[in-house]
């Protein structure tokens, strides 16, 4: 294994060299990081480590008419994660060209899309995974073409067309957004393709019988608004309509605030899927089209900010179906600049069949992670 | 007999006012502007630990608008727009934008002693603030006019600032910022005067939140350029994703 990470990390830093040649002729921006997450689980009985060795290589290249963006990543896995998802992976998130015309932007290549307010419980978001240990991690693009049209400073539509390669199914979606008085509002129409069954996702569909359920076309339309009074606050409302299935409403409300010019930070938000069940023992968190699978829950985040090189926070999911809640503090310090270390731990309140069970998810997990960016 | 001992009072009184309005207008004349653009260098300091940012931007008086990009290695392409009291920033890790309550605006900018609010206001001081003279002091060798601000409009940044102005180029040298209960929460010296036309321009700004301890904020103006033309679609949406 440590013959396989030295490896890795010349690697990294061979393709990170003859790129900065490349880019110092090519005029093209390299900037990227390296991010390490060590990582310890205590069940009942045992203990399990695990390690992530994340490279991250960012191209961009910028003119008058045209941007070129390229994200890339390269992981190697230690401990017990290798059982779950193998001992390295290599991945694109990122890679598209946006041309800047008069008549709007046109985006063509693997890109995020996004119709609504960014941010967890967005009703209109395509990829509804969650990463619980960085809320804000990069998630995969789609393959895509995107087209904008400003119609003014605050205001435009924007349009895409797309396939989602990890379902397998072509998306469109339409919003039309503007900004009165202070908020930030949109009009979202979106459709989703019927999924269809690929060698990769087979086995899954079939697990979880969604291929007489969800294998249909699938509409969403709703609107979303963010500003403040004050008080932040933010919300959406969508209703989704399928061949298959009941339709059903998703929706969410979030206030924030902060205290002592912008030190200490209050922010709640509350989630509701009409589609989400109340049955504790189906809660599982199984595909990228869903937060969660319950009707009812609520994440609350209390930060801090000491000074520049010091922030705290608290981070909390609660499923207010069964309960049952995970409570994620965390510390980071900058240790220097581009080099940043995060200490975060994450204790479960529920047990048995309950959704945040530390049967399921073990009692407390502790996580060490160091980045550096360049 | 009262009233002439009543007129003897308020009339220098008066005329010490109206010096204050004049000496906040020359301010205000000497820093505002129709454009600007700008490259900074800001350095944060806390003890001997240094972070460094650099950023470019330009600023509107009319609409109160303002844009800026970072460019140092660790937050390149992260990008804010400013319109009137509104903020939004573009991630391009995330390749979106997120608007920021109005509330968050009194933070430190990329955790800097410089909150959003003081990097990006561009109003006149005058029209936020009563001006009251106060009695002249020499700060760093220059003769300075003292000038005691209370703000008058309840979203006016600070509740009280004093502002050294340094007599010669109009250019606040020294200014504390004062919370609503009479804290000092802020300093701010500026240094390195320039002319650039007809202004007098300080190319280096020293930032100390008076609540941390041996923490400070320095601006370095690597460029500045005022009453330049500037693109249509500058402050918009659309130019956080180009």
């Amino acid at each position: 294994m440590k013959i396989l990470r030295d490896v890795f990390r010349t690697a990294v830093i061979l393709i990170c060299s003859s790129l900065q040649l490349y880019a110092d002729t090519a005029d093209i921006d390299i900037t990227g990081a390296l991010r390490n997450d060590a990582f310890l689980t205590k069940y009942n009985e045992s203990s399990e480590y695990s390690d992530i060795l994340e490279a991250k290589i960012i191209l961009q290249k910028k003119t008058e008419n045209w941007n070129l963006y390229l994200d890339g990543r390269a992981y190697l896995y230690y401990g017990y994660i290798t059982e779950l998802i193998g001992t390295s992976d290599a991945k694109l998130m990122r890679g598209f060209i946006r041309y800047f015309t008069e008549m709007g932007d046109f985006t063509l290549g693997k890109t995020y899309i996004n119709l609504g307010n960014p941010g967890i419980f967005n009703p209109f978001e395509l990829d509804k995974s969650v990463n619980l240990t960085d809320l804000s991690y990069t998630k995969e693009g789609i393959i895509a073409l995107e087209y904008a049209l400003a119609f003014g400073e605050l205001s435009g539509i924007k349009a895409y067309a797309g396939h989602d390669s990890t379902i397998s199914n072509y998306t469109t979606g339409l919003s039309l957004y503007s900004n009165v008085g202070g908020f930030d509002f949109g009009m979202v129409a979106n459709r989703k393709g019927p999924t269809k069954a690929t060698a990769e996702n087979e086995d899954m569909m079939n697990q979880y019988q969604t291929l007489e359920t969800d294998n249909a076309a699938r509409n969403i339309a709703g609107v979303y608004f963010k500003g403040d009074l004050g008080v932040g606050m933010q919300g959406a409302y969508s209703y989704h309509i399928s061949d298959r299935k009941e339709q059903f409403s998703e929706a969410n409300l979030g206030l924030d605030y902060s205290f002592f010019d912008g030190h200490l930070i209050l922010s709640a938000i509350f989630y509701y899927n009409q589609d989400g069940t109340d049955k504790t023992e189906e809660n599982m968190t199984i595909d990228t089209e869903t937060y969660f699978s319950a009707k009812y829950y609520a994440y609350g985040n209390i930060t801090y900010i000491f000074d520049e090189f010091l922030s705290a926070d608290m981070g909390c999911f609660a499923n207010l179906n069964d309960g049952s809640t995970i409570i994620i503090p965390e510390l980071i310090v900058v240790i220097a600049n581009g080099l940043i270390m995060t200490l975060q731990g994450a204790y479960v309140t529920g047990s048995g069949n309950q959704e945040f069970s530390r049967d399921l998810l073990g009692q407390y997990s502790i996580l060490l992670r160091v980045e550096a960016k360049f | 007999m009262k009233k002439i001992i009543l007129l003897t009072i308020l009339i220098p009184s008066a005329l010490y006012a109206q010096a204050a309005t004049e000496i906040i207008k020359k301010v205000d004349k000497n820093q505002l502007f129709t454009t600007q653009r700008f490259r900074v260098l800001m350095t944060i300091q806390k003890g001997e630990r240094k972070l460094i940012k650099e950023f470019y931007g330009y600023g509107m008086k009319k609409g109160e608008k303002a844009f800026l990009e970072f460019t140092n290695p660790e937050d390149r392409g992260v990008k804010y727009l400013k319109i009137d009291k509104e903020l939004w920033i573009y991630f391009p890790d995330a390749d979106d934008i997120m608007k920021i309550s109005g509330h968050m605006l009194r933070r430190g900018m990329m955790g800097s002693d410089i909150s959003y609010e003081d990097m990006l206001e561009t109003e006149h001081i005058e029209k936020k603030y009563n001006p009251k003279r106060l009695k002249d002091r020499t700060v760093g060798g220059k003769n300075c006019f003292v000038i005691d601000l209370t703000a008058r409009v309840p979203d006016a940044i600070y509740a009280r600032q004093v502002v050294y102005i340094a007599k010669d180029t109009y250019v606040p040298v020294e200014v504390e910022m004062y919370a609503r209960g009479g804290r000092l929460i802020k300093k701010m010296f500026q240094s390195n005067i320039q002319r650039v036309g007809w202004r007098h321009i300080p190319q280096r700004a020293i930032i100390q939140d008076t609540r941390k301890r041996n923490s400070k904020t320095i601006l370095e103006f690597k460029e500045i350029k005022f009453d330049i033309a500037i693109p249509r679609r500058a402050f918009s949406k659309r130019n956080l994703k180009r």
